[in-house]
């Protein structure tokens, strides 16, 4: 893999508007994309479209050059995962979703090592957490324990819908390190927001209804 | 102690119109508690004599041909209208519903049917319609029961748990796996009413071909053999078209990359 090799692309989508002017989309290793959009313009949907889960594909959407459509739905949505806005909170507990998650056939081998997983746990004040039921959790809890989950995939491209709100301060600084510190492992990043705060080392994309 | 000798008393109509009043206990408790049941009361109480006294009519026919053709002909016949009873039971439909109901009725009652007749019964005449369609009715109604309760299970977990299933595939989920516990849980439906009467059969209920049987004349350790078989055929039968029925709804209600289609 060289280093211009893009891990997302993306052409000729609608209502998707670059820095350039045009809805030209190239995302490499360890780069953010921020994209921004009125609450329904669709940048969720641009996100369900990015793991082809939409059901009407729109746009020529790629990673590392093959159509998405092309690629095993599984594997595609292990190496670009999306954290959705307002994740679901199973039966259970925490861990035993987790479990679940790395048990999953396509998983097993891929997933981050023990150590890691627990020291994401641990930054991000878990540890007590994960052991309730799901279903007690508040909102930020279970953001917190979704943003794992998606870690623990070790995706190539991470789709993040909204992964701050709802989240006080110092836990959405803690965030944006664990963040930063993904992206310094060549992780691509994906950031979809409402609000207007500034990533000054990130292209911004505006979704607008198409 | 009178035993039977030459098959039960004879009911005439004057019988029936008195066994019929049991049925006034129904429409009393409709009127009284409001459960506007009276109008489908009053045709399942009439599609059940008039059905009956036609396969009544059949039957005569039937065994006086002796013709195998005919026998195949009729258990086809049953089969397409368990089918069609199925999808009707079903709250939810869609295109290509009704494929999925009559396969997974006919497969599994053909195997299981053929086994038991070819395999274990071995009658003089294969064809002989007193075992193929008894037996073949008491199969295919099992089943429309046990399928339409898998179908229907399996296809409202699908609308109301449908979140979930996108969460796991958002995780990295074959769709098979992001629809795992639903696809259990459509079959364990449909095998629990077949698992219940095994348990209960013999202490409290007494099925109705044993029954039959027994007052048919036939000495009841043999008719006790004769639900034995029977048991354990429609357990199989059901437990065959619960599977068949939920893994074929399972493809035809997620496209292969996982997204719900048909239903909205």
């Amino acid at each position: 893999m060289t280093s211009d090799t893009p891990l997302l692309t993306i052409g000729d989508y609608p209502g998707l508007c670059g820095p350039h002017g045009d809805g030209v989309l190239r995302l490499g290793p360890g780069e953010m994309i921020v994209v921004r959009g009125k609450s329904g313009a669709g940048k969720s949907r641009l996100l369900r479209r990015m793991i082809d889960l939409d059901p009407e594909p729109v746009g020529d959407i790629r990673f590392r050059g093959t159509a998405v459509s092309d690629i095993p739905c599984a594997e595609l949505r292990r190496r670009v995962t999306y954290m959705p806005q307002d994740p679901v909170r199973f039966e259970g507990t925490g861990q035993e979703l987790i479990e679940r998650v790395r048990q999953l056939l396509g998983n097993r081998d891929h997933v981050a090592p023990r150590a890691a997983l627990q020291s994401w746990l641990d930054a991000l004040d878990l540890t007590d957490v994960v052991d309730r039921p799901m279903l007690e959790y508040s909102g930020g809890e279970n953001r917190r324990v979704a943003l794992v989950n998606a870690l623990q995939l070790s995706p190539e491209v991470l789709l993040l819908d909204e992964p701050t709100s709802g989240l006080d301060e110092q836990r959405m600084g803690i965030v944006n390190r664990i963040i930063a510190d993904r992206r310094a492992n060549g992780t691509a990043v994906v950031w979809v927001t409402y609000d207007g705060g500034t990533y000054d080392d990130a292209q911004t994309f505006e979704v607008k209804a198409a | 102690m009178a035993l039977l000798q030459a098959g039960p008393v004879a009911l005439d109509w004057f019988d029936l119109t008195l066994i019929s009043l049991c049925v006034l206990v129904n429409a009393a408790l409709s009127l009284w508690f409001r459960l506007r049941m009276e109008g489908e009361l009053l045709i399942a109480s009439l599609r059940t004599l008039v059905q009956l006294l036609l396969i009544g009519y059949v039957l005569h026919h039937v065994f006086a041909i002796g013709s195998p053709w005919l026998v195949v002909a009729i258990l086809t016949g049953m089969s397409l209208l368990a089918g069609q009873a199925t999808v009707g039971r079903m709250k939810r439909r869609f295109r290509g519903v009704r494929w999925i109901a009559t396969g997974s009725i006919l497969v599994p009652c053909f195997l299981m049917l053929t086994y038991a007749v070819f395999v274990v019964i071995q009658p003089p005449d294969w064809s002989d319609p007193a075992y193929l369609i008894p037996i073949g009715g008491m199969v295919l109604g099992n089943s429309l029961t046990a399928i339409s309760l898998a179908m229907d299970r399996f296809t409202n977990a699908m609308l109301e748990r449908r979140r979930e299933v996108d969460a796991l595939l958002c995780l990295g989920a074959t769709p098979a796996e992001a629809v795992h516990s639903l696809t259990k849980d459509g079959i364990r439906t449909g095998m629990t009413p077949m698992l219940n009467a095994m348990t209960v059969v013999g202490l409290v209920s007494l099925p109705g071909m044993m029954t039959g049987q027994i007052l048919g004349g036939s000495p009841p350790e043999l008719a006790v053999r004769y639900q034995i078989l029977i048991m354990f055929l429609l357990a199989g039968s059901t437990a065959l078209g619960s599977g068949i029925a939920v893994v074929w709804l399972r493809s035809a209600l997620l496209d292969p990359r996982g997204r719900l289609r048909h239903l909205s």
